[in-house]
C-alpha cells in the first residue's frame, strides 16, 4: 500500500477503553505508570471505587511500614512516632496527588450487580464487579483472575462484554492498542505481533493474548458500526 | 554540574535503587551507586560542543520499542502518542507499522520528551516509598502468583 494512501487512515472510530484496575495492580510502579500515560493521552479512561481505594490505601500503608522498619528500628518516643507519621503522610499525599487526577471514581456499593455466578465466589470481589458493570467497562485488570469470570472457548475470561485481564498481559495489549489507535493500522497477524512484542521466555500464551486483543477490537468495531448506521 | 537531563536520570536511578535495596540486591545497588556518582560528577570543561552522536539522516525504520529506548522513555505509550500528534513519522512495515529513525532523532531534544522524562521521574519518586516486592505481595495476597503465571 502506498504511503500516501495509508497516512491518516483510520478504519475504526476509537474511543477510550474503560478500565477498572484492581488494587493489586496499583501496587506496581511500572503497571500504574503505563496506565497513567495511556489515560493522559485519552486512550484509556481509568476508574476506581471506594473499595479499591480502601484496599490500595491499606496495602500501601503496610508496604510503607515494612520498607521503613526493614531499614531502621521503630521509634521509642511520641516525638519519633509523630515524625514518622508526618513522613508517611507527606509521602502518601504525594502518591495520591500524582495518581488521582487521572482516575475517576465510581460507586460500587450494594446491591451487588448480577454476575456470572450467584452469590459471588469472593464477597470482597463483588465490589470490583459492581464498579466494572456500572460503567460498562471494557476491562478489569487484576492479578487475581481466579475470582473472575470463567474462561471461554477462546481462552478469555469475559462476562457481559467485560474482560478480566492480568496486568502484565494488559500492558502488552496497551502497547499494541496504542499503535492501532494512533496509526489506524490493524496488524496483519495479531498472534505473530503479540509473539514479537512478548519476546522469548514469556509465560503467556500468544494465541490467548491475541484473542483478548481481538475481543477488544471487535467490541470497538461493533460500536463503531452501530454509530455509523 | 550535572545537566537537567542527568538530574532526571539520577532521580529515576535513585528510585530504582530504593526498589533494589528493598529486594536486598546489594550488587545491583552498588552498581547503581557508581552510576549515580558518575552522573553527579562535574562535567569536564570543553572548548566546543562535542559532535552529537546521531545516525545519518536515512529512512531507516525502527520499532516503537527501539524508538522508546532511543528517547529514554519507560514504555512505548508516549511513542505512540507522539506518532498520533504527528511528531514521529510511521510507515507500514513487516505486517504492521514502524517509525522512521530520522523523526526519532529529530524529537530527542524536543520539550515533550523532557516533559515525559520529568513526569516519569516524579512518578517514580512518588512510588518509591510504596514499592512492594513479590515477597511482600505474597504475604498480603494468598493468591499472588509465584514463578508460574496465568495468561488468561
Amino acid at each position: 500500500m502506498p504511503d500516501d494512501a495509508f497516512e491518516g487512515r483510520t478504519p475504526l472510530r476509537f474511543r477510550p477503553l474503560l478500565v477498572v484496575p484492581d488494587a493489586n495492580v496499583l501496587t506496581g510502579f511500572a503497571w500504574t505508570e503505563h496506565l497513567l500515560v495511556e489515560a493522559q493521552r485519552g486512550r484509556v479512561k481509568l476508574y476506581w471505587s471506594p473499595k479499591i481505594l480502601e484496599e490500595t490505601g491499606r496495602v500501601r500503608l503496610w508496604i510503607w511500614i515494612k520498607r521503613t522498619f526493614r531499614r531502621s528500628q521503630p521509634p521509642t518516643g511520641s516525638s519519633g512516632w509523630k515524625a514518622l507519621w508526618t513522613r508517611y503522610s507527606q509521602e502518601a499525599h504525594i502518591w495520591f496527588s500524582r495518581v488521582s487526577p487521572h482516575i475517576h471514581v465510581i460507586d460500587d456499593g450494594e446491591p451487588h450487580e448480577p454476575a456470572w455466578i450467584e452469590p459471588h465466589p469472593d464477597p470482597n470481589d463483588a465490589w470490583l464487579w459492581n464498579a466494572a458493570r456500572r460503567i460498562n467497562a471494557d476491562v478489569v485488570v487484576t492479578v487475581n483472575l481466579r475470582d473472575g469470570p470463567p474462561i471461554d472457548a477462546a481462552g478469555v475470561r469475559t462476562h457481559d462484554g467485560i474482560t478480566y485481564i492480568h496486568p502484565a498481559v494488559f500492558m502488552l495489549l496497551l502497547t499494541i492498542l496504542g499503535g492501532i489507535f494512533e496509526t489506524g493500522r490493524i496488524p496483519d497477524d495479531t498472534v505473530e505481533l503479540v509473539q514479537r512484542f512478548m519476546g522469548p521466555g514469556s509465560n503467556f500464551n500468544p494465541s490467548i493474548v491475541a484473542a483478548q486483543l481481538r475481543a477488544i477490537l471487535a467490541k470497538i468495531a461493533e460500536e463503531s458500526a452501530a454509530d455509523q448506521s | 554540574m550535572a545537566t537537567t537531563e542527568d538530574r532526571l536520570v539520577i532521580r529515576q536511578l535513585e528510585a530504582a535503587r530504593s526498589h533494589l535495596l528493598a529486594r536486598g540486591d546489594a550488587e545491583a545497588v552498588k552498581s547503581l551507586d557508581a552510576i549515580i556518582d558518575r552522573l553527579g560528577e562535574p562535567e569536564p570543561e570543553i572548548e566546543s560542543p562535542p559532535p552529537r552522536a546521531t545516525s545519518p539522516e536515512t529512512d531507516e525504520l525502527i520499532t516503537a520499542q527501539e524508538a522508546a529506548a532511543i528517547l529514554g522513555v519507560n514504555s512505548v505509550s508516549p511513542v505512540w502518542t507522539w506518532v498520533g500528534q504527528g511528531k514521529l513519522e510511521f510507515r507500514p512495515a513487516e505486517g504492521w507499522v514502524k517509525i522512521t529513525r530520522r523523526s526519532v532523532e529529530k524529537l530527542r531534544d524536543d520539550p515533550v520528551v523532557k516533559a515525559q522524562l520529568k513526569f516519569e521521574a516524579e512518578l517514580a519518586e512518588a512510588f518509591a516509598p510504596f514499592e512492594a516486592t513479590d515477597e511482600d505481595l505474597r504475604e498480603i495476597y494468598d493468591w499472588w502468583p509465584g514463578a508460574e503465571d496465568e495468561g488468561a
